[in-house]
């Protein structure tokens, strides 16, 4: 089962995401900002590190951005993509976002599964992402 | 879990931030020059606003999207803080903690609600306005809102005419919404990139883009001014097409076509809507282009990140993580199995092979002949290898994407195998430099 990290301050983004998900078979954890986050990362078993990071940006005491570069610079933890998921909706944000290292980005809030979507297609969980697109197609949303 | 545990949830927020908001306001009005202060102020207020924006409560994200605009511009020394902004933050956190009441009560907001919103955030984008505006503002009483601010925009006779003139049948169908997007001059100082925003929008059938005004001579030509009209045709219902417009809903007029109503296009009216069967491509076929392109659009990505100079070695390893995930759900074919092959058998760290001196390089792989067109596992033993009849939207939404990064995506393996191969350049010069 894929494993996944939210991290978000918003307790509320928290449980939507988790909700979202995990609702598509995924094993969700949650940090609460960036350092909480790379606190996660360095104490993960090596036989279970996460294979996706699902990050907001604007956080107190670390945010989205430092909290990628911080990641790419750990040698010693498996790398796995990050989706960044945040409300700023302008183009130099998601380019902020590719320079500190993220892979993808979402301008939040994400429909569930457009959401989904990003995340089966950056985990390779092909049976998610084709349900995710039908459910997509179903609510009469391009990409 | 349940909906009723979110909404719950976003109650108990909402009102912890607001408790924040109503404490950091008092604060922020004796101190209004720390910017600590004013950064812990909006951030309360980005997350309130991003917490409203999980649900339908409009009138809520109205006016707290309003409220985080002001700050935000405070916070950047754009603005200076003062009573009326304090006064216009105070009303409209007021309101707001009356809206987050009635959804705890209720769990919805009634109909109503929108129009004190509407007020309210008007009184907050007031002090947006140029500083002239802004004081004319100030000195005048509150203006009747627009007919813009009270009601969806009405229909230009003319931009709607002339888009329902200019398309197959194929797109004048009932519920589908036509939009003109006209952004504002100045729109690329503040960042924004309409084409990118236009071309991103949900359930995007048709997208062409002119001149607003005459280009004039090219010596008075300003490059940095914004000086296009987009016209779409989306298939989404209108409000997502409303939410994906949500930060510039002052420079779209949306119109949806229903061939039934008043002042409708007689193009539109002496076409006969096609029946539902017709008018929805089989679901499958549908899914697996939407899949197709998310995908495109995210290699593309991929390998713009490692297109850019200066990678750490752990963007490197994500980046080639993403692309062998991406390549697994591109397909089984023989191609992308070899490009699969030549991603993984790349060693972590040292490059494989010298770039830049193709006669000694071994190539990673042979590229194919042709494009490989994306298959999906799931689909791959029932479909063709393209669609028979792409609709003519994913044709003209091919052309528009050529232009961007996904137009390099597109050759699959044969990409692939050069995005393998700037994994081995990055490495390389960042373990030689």
């Amino acid at each position: 089962m894929a494993h996944i990290l939210v991290i978000d301050d918003a307790a509320t983004v928290r449980l939507y995401h988790r909700k979202m998900l995990g609702d598509a078979g995924w094993q969700v954890e949650e940090a609460v900002n960036g350092i909480e986050a790379l606190e996660k990362v360095a104490s993960q078993p090596k036989d279970r590190p996460f294979d996706l990071y699902v990050c907001d940006i604007n956080m107190p005491k670390m945010d989205g951005y430092t909290f990628v570069r911080e990641l790419r610079r750990l040698a010693h933890v498996p790398q796995a993509p990050v989706l960044m998921v945040s409300t700023e909706a302008q183009a130099h944000d998601a380019s902020a976002a590719q320079e500190a290292g993220a892979n993808c980005y979402l301008v939040k809030p994400a429909r569930p599964a457009e959401l989904v979507l990003a995340a089966a297609l950056l985990l390779g969980d092909t049976a998610v992402a084709a349900r995710a697109a039908a459910q997509q197609v179903e609510m009469g949303v391009g990409a | 879990m349940n909906s009723n545990e979110l909404l719950d949830q976003f109650v108990l927020e909402a009102r912890e931030c607001l408790e924040q908001i109503g404490h950091r306001l008092l604060d922020v009005e004796k101190d209004p020059g720390n910017t600590e202060l004013l950064n812990d102020l909006f951030r309360q207020v980005h997350t309130l606003k991003g917490n409203c924006g999980l649900f339908d409560f409009k009138p809520l994200e109205r006016v707290v999207h309003a409220g985080e605009d002001l700050l935000d511009r405070v916070r950047h020394g754009d603005l200076a803080y003062n009573e009326a902004i304090a006064d216009a933050l105070l009303d409209a956190m007021d309101y707001t903690a009356e809206l987050v009441d009635a959804i705890a009560d209720e769990g919805q907001l009634e109909p109503g609600t929108d129009e004190r919103a509407r007020k309210l955030a008007d009184a907050l984008r007031r002090h947006l306005a140029p500083a002239g505006q802004a004081q004319a503002a100030a000195a005048a009483p509150a203006p009747t809102p627009a007919p813009e601010q009270a009601a969806p925009p009405l229909p230009k006779p003319d931009w709607v005419q002339a888009l329902l003139a200019d398309q197959p049948s194929a797109l004048r169908r009932s519920g589908h919404v036509l939009m003109r997007y006209r952004p504002e001059p100045s729109c690329f100082f503040k960042g924004e990139d309409p084409w990118r925003q236009a071309c991103a929008t949900p359930g995007l059938l048709h997208l062409s883009v002119a001149p607003r005004e005459p280009w004039g001579e090219p010596g008075e030509l300003d490059c940095y001014r914004c000086n296009l009209e987009l016209l779409l045709v989306s298939q989404a219902p209108r409000a997502y097409v409303e939410e994906h417009f949500r930060y510039v809903p002052e420079q779209i007029e949306l119109y949806e076509l229903n061939p039934t109503a008043a002042g409708i296009a007689p193009q539109a009216t002496s076409a006969p809507a096609p029946s539902l069967a017709e008018t929805e491509a089989p679901l499958p076929d549908a899914a697996r282009v939407l899949l197709q392109r998310q995908l495109l659009r995210m290699w593309g990505e991929q390998r713009a990140l490692l297109a850019r100079p200066g990678l750490a070695a752990g963007t490197v390893a994500a980046a080639r993580v993403a692309l062998g995930r991406l390549l697994r759900s591109w397909g089984d074919d023989a191609h992308t199995q070899a490009a699969l092959a030549t991603l993984e058998q790349l060693p972590p760290g040292a490059a494989p092979w010298p770039t830049g001196r193709s006669s000694t390089s071994p190539a990673p792989s042979r590229p194919p002949a042709s494009p490989a067109t994306p298959q999906f596992k799931a689909r791959a033993s029932t479909r063709p290898r393209r669609p028979p009849a792409a609709p003519a939207w994913s044709r003209r939404w091919s052309r528009a994407e050529a232009v961007g990064p996904a137009a390099e995506a597109r050759a699959g393996p044969a990409a692939m195998t050069a995005a393998a191969a700037k994994c081995s350049r990055s490495r390389r010069t960042r373990s030689t430099g």
